[in-house]
C-alpha cells in the first residue's frame, strides 16, 4: 500500500519535470537576435532542446514504468453483477 | 537501369509483397470480426505492438517530412522533435482510464469509447460522427 502510494508520488514528480523540461526546451530565456555560441556543434540553445528532450525521453520511460494500467475496469465489472 | 526505374521496380515489388502478406493474412484469419481485423484478435506480441504503435503515432511524417522541413526552415524545426514525443507524454493522461475500460467492454477503435461514453446524450451522435 505504501509502496503504491511512493510509486504514484514519484510518477507525478517524474511527470512535472517533464513538463518543466518542456519549458526550458523553448528558448524563451534568448533576446531577439541575440548571439549564439556553439555548444556540441549546435547553437547552444539547440543542444539545450535536444538535452532536454533526452531527458523527457528518459523520465518518461520511468514514469511508465511506476504506471499502474489494469486490464479491468473494476467499477464496471461491479456494476455488471 | 536508372535512377526512376529502380523506384518503379522497388514500388512494384514493395505492391507484390503487400499482397502475397495480405493474403497470408486472410487465409490466417480466425474469424470475421472487427477485432481480428484491426487488432489482430488482440494477439499481437510486445516487438509487433511497440512496431505499430510507433507506426501510428510517428509515420513517415516525422521520419521524412520533419527532417525535410529542418532542411528547408533550420534549426526552428527541432523544436517538432519535442512536440512529437509529447504524444507518449500524453498518453499519461489517457492510458490507465482508457486501458481498463476498453479491455472490459472490447472497444477496437476510439469511436467505441465514444459511442460507450455518450450515447443517448445531446450531440452523442455528432460527437461520434466527428470522431468517425
Amino acid at each position: 500500500m505504501r509502496g503504491a502510494l511512493v510509486a504514484r508520488r514519484l510518477r507525478a514528480a517524474l511527470l512535472a519535470a517533464v513538463v518543466a523540461l518542456y519549458v526550458v526546451s523553448i528558448p524563451w530565456y534568448r533576446n531577439a537576435g541575440a548571439e549564439t555560441s556553439v555548444w556540441l556543434g549546435l547553437p547552444d540553445w539547440v543542444a539545450v532542446a535536444l538535452l532536454c528532450y533526452l531527458a523527457v525521453a528518459v523520465l518518461n520511460s520511468l514514469a511508465w514504468l511506476l504506471t499502474d494500467v489494469p486490464d479491468r475496469d473494476g467499477r464496471d465489472e461491479s456494476d455488471r453483477r | 537501369m536508372s535512377l526512376p526505374h529502380l523506384g518503379l521496380a522497388g514500388l512494384a515489388v514493395y505492391l507484390v509483397l503487400l499482397f502475397v502478406i495480405a493474403e497470408v493474412a486472410r487465409r490466417a484469419r480466425r474469424s470475421f470480426t472487427p477485432a481480428d481485423h484491426f487488432l489482430a484478435g488482440r494477439e499481437l506480441g510486445m516487438f509487433v505492438l511497440f512496431l505499430t504503435l510507433y507506426a501510428t503515432a510517428y509515420s513517415g511524417n516525422s521520419l521524412l517530412g520533419y527532417p525535410g522541413e529542418a532542411y528547408r526552415r533550420g534549426f526552428s524545426w527541432i523544436m517538432a522533435t519535442g512536440f512529437m514525443m509529447a504524444i507518449v507524454v500524453v498518453f499519461h493522461a489517457l492510458v490507465p482510464k482508457l486501458r481498463p475500460l476498453a479491455v472490459t467492454h472490447g472497444f477496437v477503435t476510439p469511436g467505441d469509447w465514444v459511442r460507450h461514453r455518450f450515447r443517448g446524450e445531446p450531440g452523442g451522435r455528432a460527437l461520434l460522427l466527428a470522431s468517425w
